[in-house]
């Protein structure tokens, strides 16, 4: 559970976010709209009413919409005469016949004027008496009735064509037959010189633009020939549709608003129809008008499939391809970060191992969806602190959610980018493809809010979150933590909006959603391991991925078992010579280890010493480590001879592991009487000799192979045994390379130098103390970095040695 | 730990060179076993491992080489080691390295002992 808890916390306060103060950002807080989403229904009816339609059995749909250009346009004119005529914000309403083909279309501004009002089709069904287009004018222009003139329509226009005009203001367009209106229009006429270029029409956020599409094309064609080739697991596109469906569905069941309603990279809200799978689908609002514009209604037919395109099938079929090329890129050459990936493109969908990055990247999709609303109350805060000093002259659009939905393609871009960039020779080019990525992502995160600063502070708030679960997690997490955030998207937006009707279905697609994360979490924290088979590229990797509960349970038991039977083949306490100290300790890096120390007698009466290392780590270099103590015991016994004793052991190993795995040791053998001191070394780091008298330290060296890798003839002619005398107060000491290789956070090795000092410093102290002062050392250096290997250290003192002797 | 390690592979006068780059521990030795396998396979002997870039070897890389070098002697080949860097080298000289392996201390030295020796067989 531990790893998830920081996905935890930022899912949670951004869900709180989304539910608390979500309010406070919506676009009516500046260009307030006092209907209710019910008013606006009722109104609505009452028009239709009206003008000769009898709607009141029809069903309804109602949203908010927002004319970005307008909005612009009354921030910069705030005492223009449109202010009072037009509201930026508006209720888009939608009638529709049950069952039949008709349909009407309305939007009213925010004092309930209505701005349009259309019935579809224009000829069909009988319709009561209508009434008079100066009643319509009157309808729309309000307090301002006064100010509209008749326009001269030329002599083209058709007949029941009437347009009047509020020059530099408002246009007002009325279309009737024999009496009844078939719709009318209220358009803003915006001064001259005006002109309202929205920023995704820049060129850099168009390059971003391009750079997304195309590389999305790219990574999709390397994902379906990866598939082709059969490098990716049938189970992933199988995967990827199934999940696609399930979710379109669950959309559809919680949000009875979402079939109406597409969000679109533009940030407005577009309103349409979805009439059980009637192809009669109006469209009201900003794509309405502009499609009205130029002067056909085509654009209706695909709405049916745009709610699903949108939100729901880009960000899989984006998580898809994405994954599928950085695999193929990075086939074979995979980093630690692309095994949760690789797992998951061979089908391994439900492994642990998988599923946990996850989950932690949903978790914190939840979280990053709240990121432009945080970004937006820290601008409305700073707002109110500087008093209306224009930080934000504009209501937060919600085009604050595109950056979310824009990182996936970018990210997916990097995903795969890195790998290939990482193939390339020269350095410079590496860092330039590297940068090119880096900016495109930037560029696509910049037209978050219509204002640089908030929208870059948005993008470094999300590439915070985004980095940190790669760094905790992998590349998988960072996917899954972006497709939630524009999942999420969906449901903030209709959160977003002030009427209680669509905020119900927000919550029932956030509680869908809470409800996915949930099971991943469930499979992220139980669910089985992918089995460490030696397909993957580093089977260490997959040994040291935390297996499920249960097996973990069994194998941490086992370990322990084995941890023991180690430290019991290790000599319980060291031996009692007069005039001599020992002490010694073997501390595995992990559970098992492969070092190994030894006190014995030899036949001869003299006292061994032997300190080993196995090559390798963990299991392997366990079981090899009881092997070298049972071949090191064995000779010992019947053995007095320092270098025949390396020898068998040697012999054996050489056979044993051929060549695989191989041992170092170092050996001495002591006459406590006359305090000489044979040694030998096989390939083990060198023995430290301590001669306080002489106030030198001498480190020992003879030459020897390691055991168990040459045959014993060449192992024989290297070995060298040597001798010294030691001296009362000497100290001689034996290590592994988990000492002097040990290192500290910033990768630097503990060293030689370090320990001679450290012994240096131990005079005149006992073997014990000696060598805590070496390991209190040696953790002081490391400071809590992990070790990376066993660490063992013998250390023999000379107290006083036997009179004679000297 | 960032456990960068990379392996360069180039071809000099029929003799491989695997340039070897940043650390050779448990996690990466099986790259590099793997690389010298291919070689080996590939029937080709003639092996110089470039160590200027290795920064650390554990017990694990060192036995990697240990565990193809009578193999490569016994196809008629070998495998030299060059341009090692001071610290890796002690670990080198430690296990008795110099012993089995020629160690040399630049690329051009190495694959010249190869081509001369060649030269001596034809």
């Amino acid at each position: 559970m531990k790893p998830l808890r920081f996905p935890a916390i930022v899912a949670l306060a951004g869900v709180a976010l989304l539910l608390v103060l979500f309010s406070r950002t919506d676009p009516s807080a500046r260009f307030s709209v006092p209907m209710d989403r019910a008013g606006a229904i009722q109104r609505a009816r009452q028009l239709t009413a009206k003008y000769g339609v009898n709607a009141a059995r029809w069903k309804a749909a109602a949203t908010l919409v927002t004319d970005e250009k307008l909005r612009a346009y009354l921030s910069l004119y705030p005492d223009d005469p449109a202010a009072k005529l037009f509201s930026p914000v508006a209720w888009g309403v939608v009638l529709s016949e049950p069952g039949g083909k008709q349909s009407v279309r309305v939007k009213l501004l925010a004092d309930g004027r209505p701005a349009e009002w259309e019935l579809k089709p224009a000829g069909a069904g009988a319709v009561a008496a209508g009434v008079s287009t100066d009643q319509v004018l009157e309808d729309f222009a309000g307090s301002s009735v006064a100010a509209f003139r008749p326009a001269d329509r030329g002599v083209g226009a058709a007949e029941g064509e009437r347009e009047w005009s509020f020059p530099m203001v408002a246009k007002l367009a009325v279309s009737a037959r024999g009496g009844r209106v078939l719709s009318a229009v209220l358009t803003p006429d915006y001064a001259q010189g005006f002109s309202y270029n929205q920023r995704r029409s820049s060129v850099t956020t168009g390059i971003a633009g391009i750079f997304s599409f195309v590389g999305f094309c790219v990574a999709f064609v390397l994902a379906v020939r990866a598939c082709w080739r059969g490098w990716i697991a049938w189970q992933v596109p199988a995967g990827v549709a199934a999940a696609l469906a399930v979710w379109s569905g669950l959309m559809i069941w919680a949000g009875a608003d979402y079939q109406t309603m597409v969000y679109d990279r533009n940030g407005g809200l577009t309103l349409q129809v979805n009439e059980a799978n009637e192809e009669a689908q109006k469209a009201a609002g900003n794509r309405a008008q502009a499609a009205r514009e130029s002067g056909e209604d085509n654009n209706i037919t695909i709405t049916g499939v745009g709610p699903f395109l949108g939100p729901v099938c880009l960000p899989f079929l984006t998580g898809f391809a994405f994954a599928g090329a950085g695999y193929a890129a990075a086939k074979g050459r995979l980093r630690r970060k692309w095994y949760s990936t690789e797992l998951l493109l061979r089908g391994k969908i439900f492994s642990r191992q998988v599923s946990m990055p996850i989950a932690a990247g949903a978790l914190c999709g939840l979280g990053v969806a709240a990121v432009p609303y945080a970004t937006a109350i820290l601008f409305r805060g700073a707002r109110l602190l500087f008093h209306n000093m224009g930080v934000l002259s504009a209501p937060v659009a919600l085009t604050a959610l595109a950056p979310l939905s824009a990182a996936v393609p970018a990210f997916g871009f990097l995903g795969f980018a890195y790998p290939a960039a990482d193939r390339m020779r020269r350095k410079w080019l590496r860092i330039a493809a590297l940068a090119l990525v880096g900016a495109v992502f930037l560029l696509s995160l910049a037209h978050a809010f219509d204002r640089v600063v908030p929208s870059l502070i948005a993008a470094a708030i999300g590439l915070g979150i985004y980095f940190r679960l790669y760094q905790k997690f992998d590349v998988l997490a960072v996917a899954a933590a972006m497709m939630t955030a524009q999942a999420v998207a969906a449901p903030a937006i209709l959160l977003a909006q002030p009427a209680s009707g669509l905020r119900d279905s927000g919550l029932r697609l956030l509680a869908v959603l809470a409800a996915g994360i949930a099971a991943l979490v469930h499979f992220g924290v139980r669910g089985r391991d992918a089995e460490s088979g030696e397909d993957l590229a580093e089977p260490e990797m997959a040994s040291s991925q935390a297996p499920s509960v249960s097996n973990r349970k069994r194998l941490e038991a086992e370990f322990e078992v084995a941890r023991k039977a180690q430290q019991a083949a290790l000599p319980a306490s060291p031996p009692v010579v007069e005039g001599y100290s020992f002490s010694a300790s073997c501390d595995p890096a992990l559970q098992v280890g492969g070092d190994l120390y030894d006190l014995f007698r030899l036949p001869d009466g003299r006292l061994g010493i032997a300190v080993a290392d196995v090559s390798g780590k963990g299991v392997p270099a366990a079981l090899y480590m009881m092997v070298t103590k049972g071949l090191l015991s064995a000779t010992a016994q019947d053995s007095s001879d320092l270098a025949h004793i390396l020898q068998q052991i040697n012999l054996h190993l050489y056979r044993a592991c051929k060549r695989k795995v191989f041992v170092t040791m170092a050996a001495v053998a002591i006459e406590p009487a006359t305090g000489r001191l044979e040694y030998a070394r096989a390939g083990h780091n060198p023995i430290v000799w301590r001669r306080p008298l002489r106030g030198e330290t001498l480190l020992r060296k003879p030459s020897g192979l390691g055991l168990g890798m040459c045959p014993n003839e060449r192992f024989s002619r290297t070995l060298r045994l040597e001798e010294l005398s030691l001296a009362a107060g000497d100290a001689v000491v034996l290590y592994s390379d988990g000492i002097t290789e040990a290192v500290n956070r910033s990768m630097e090795q503990y060293g030689e130098e370090r320990l001679l000092a450290a012994i240096e410093r131990t005079d005149g102290q006992s073997a014990e103390e000696t060598r805590s002062a070496i390991l209190r050392d040696l953790a002081g250096f490391t400071a809590g970095a992990p070790a990376r290997d066993d660490v063992t250290v013998v250390v023999v003192r000379v107290a006083d040695l036997p009179r004679e002797a000297i | 730990m960032a456990s960068t390690f990379s392996i360069a592979r180039s071809e000099e006068d029929q003799v491989t060179v695997l340039a070897l780059n940043g650390y050779l521990d448990a996690y990466t030795a099986p790259q590099f076993e793997k690389a010298i396998q291919e070689e080996y396979d590939a029937g080709r002997v003639r092996i110089v491992v470039d160590c200027a870039g290795l920064t650390y070897i554990s017990s694990a890389g060192l036995g990697v080489f240990m565990s193809f070098i009578e193999d490569v002697h016994a196809a008629g080949g070998d495998i030299k080691i060059c341009a090692v860097v001071p610290t890796v080298y002690q670990v080198f000289e430690i296990l008795g390295f110099p012993e089995l392996f020629e160690i040399l201390p630049t690329r051009a030295d190495a694959v010249r002992k190869f081509s001369r020796a060649a030269g001596r067989e034809a």
